[in-house]
């Protein structure tokens, strides 16, 4: 706060001495013949302290200066600005007096902080203009659109260099052995962490856990194999051979994790356990319709018979492929290509 | 028969039936059977880091922050997605009173992008998060996926 303050020709006026005087009574004048005289304090007859006679006052009197002003002689006091205390005061943007030789960027601006104008050295502009040509868009100083967008002044190539540099101490290397899809590590365990401005730090998709087992490293038996696709349902994928777990009924990550491990051991163990009653078993209860044993093997192999005694050039070796082709064609939904490859092979098999 | 029924009453009579809900017994974790093979550090085969704002000039500047990042460390990248905007509408009455015809419309838009990184260890995914998650702008929401590769568990022997 700078208060103004006028600076008066009248500083020193006898009235208020004689005011004080007046209140002061014997006491006054005392200090100043001290002062003037040092130790030695002037009295009369009486004991009574020397009163200076008044005979003018101790100034220039209006006549004189007034004389003075007309003649030309006056002392004019130079008047200062009244508010040149405060105009000292101010000191020009710090951008100004920065040195990009001497200064590093990272050191002026090392964290996030909002924008401010005079420490930013670039003409940055910031405004809608109707017509941009004409007028430019805002400058920095004192633009609250500036303030307002989140800057990356703090994260500037030179300084995210720095940081890498002093981080990178604490990065291991990635094994090399392991960059292929490895045996040794057939499971992917999937999670999300979110981070959120908010009251709760928390989020609860972030217990949810995805489980992804590659089914051949279990290295199970055919009927074990069977068995654990019987009981996975649809969690098996049959073309990428993937078992997929996906829980999320516990409370914490962990739990769920050890939920999905306990699933897939307790899968694996079920598997290979042979109960009685699997042997009752018959050829309906496959998942998938086979070749072999099927009505359709024993009409062809005779049909085969007839074709050659007929004298067709058959082609016997062809069965097991027509076999596979077969199985596909059943247990896949029928399409227009799947039914011209069963002709197809059936003309071959037949040598017509 | 009688004699049944008759212990049966008295024994009815004599305890004292309270439904009482004890705890369960504690668990010694260290006595429990390991389930998880203990690794001197986790693997992950990739890391998807999907950040979303309302502003994709933000989100632009961000992506080649990470970029940044990634190749100081050394951390290899995989792809870039830049995904379409999710908009929510929320209209409102342009006038005062009737004139339903006429709205005023309101949208917030929330733009989305994708970043992966690949094949990195636990100690350089977490130096990494942690560096991209205090220098995450204002106003941006982040959701990091793992995909952790790990061994069969010690209850499966081949």
């Amino acid at each position: 706060m700078h208060r103004l303050r006028l600076i008066s020709t009248r500083g020193k006026s006898t009235l208020a001495e004689k005011l004080k005087s007046a209140a002061g009574g014997a006491d006054y004048g005392k200090s100043k013949q001290n002062f003037a005289s040092g130790s030695i304090t002037a009295k009369d007859e009486r004991g009574a302290d020397f009163r200076e006679l008044y005979v003018m006052p101790k100034r220039k009197l209006r006549g004189q200066t007034q004389l003075e002003q007309a003649t030309g002689r006056a002392e004019y006091k130079t008047r200062s600005r009244f508010d040149i205390a405060d105009r000292l005061a101010e000191r020009p943007p710090r951008s100004e007096e920065m040195d990009p030789e001497k200064q590093k960027w990272s050191d002026v601006w090392p964290a996030a902080r909002t924008f401010a104008s005079s420490v930013v050295p670039l003409p940055v502009r910031m405004g809608s203009r109707p017509n941009v040509e004409k007028r430019a868009p805002f400058k920095k100083e004192g633009n609250l659109e500036l303030v307002k967008i989140p800057n990356f002044l703090h994260l500037t190539p030179a300084a995210i260099k720095m940081h890498c540099d002093a981080i990178k101490k604490f990065c291991t290397p990635y094994p090399p052995e392991l960059l292929s899809k490895s045996t040794t590590l057939p499971i992917q365990v999937q999670y999300s962490t979110y981070i959120h401005q908010g009251t709760n730090i928390r989020d609860i998709r972030s217990r949810v856990v995805t489980m992804i087992v590659d089914v051949e490293s279990l290295k199970l038996g055919d009927v074990a194999m069977e068995k654990f696709i019987r009981l996975a349902g649809d969690r098996f994928d049959e073309k990428s051979r993937e078992l997929t777990i996906v829980t999320d009924r516990c409370h914490t990550r962990k739990q769920n994790l050890d939920y999905a491990y306990y699933l897939l051991t307790v899968l694996y163990h079920e598997a290979n356990k042979v109960e009685q009653w699997a042997e009752l078993k018959e050829r309906s209860d496959n998942l998938k319709v086979e070749f072999e044993g099927s009505s359709t093997k024993t009409k062809l192999t005779e049909l085969i018979e007839k074709a050659k005694t007929a004298g067709l050039a058959t082609d016997e070796k062809s069965i097991d492929e027509f076999g596979k082709m077969w199985k596909e064609y059943r247990n896949t939904e029928e399409t227009v290509e799947t039914t011209r490859e069963y002709g197809r092979q059936m003309r071959k098999l037949l040598g017509i | 028969m009688l004699k049944l029924a008759n212990t049966l009453q008295k024994s009815l009579l004599n305890s004292t039936i309270r439904n009482v809900r004890t705890l369960a017994p504690t668990v010694n974790p260290a006595e429990q059977q390991k389930v998880q093979a203990v690794l001197p550090d986790k693997l992950y085969s990739s890391i998807e880091i999907e950040y979303r704002a309302h502003d994709k000039e933000v989100l632009k500047s961000y992506t080649t922050f990470l970029q940044q990042v990634c190749q100081h460390l050394e951390i290899a990248q995989g792809r870039h997605e830049v995904l379409p905007y999710i908009r929510w509408v929320q209209p409102a009455l342009r006038s005062k009173f009737v004139h339903k015809k006429y709205k005023l419309h309101y949208e917030t838009r929330t733009h989305i992008s994708k970043l992966e990184i690949l094949n990195v260890t636990g100690s350089t995914a977490s130096t990494f998060l942690e560096y991209i998650e205090r220098n995450i702008p204002e106003g941006v929401g982040m959701r990091v996926g793992f995909t952790e590769l790990q061994p069969l568990p010690l209850t499966i022997q081949n």
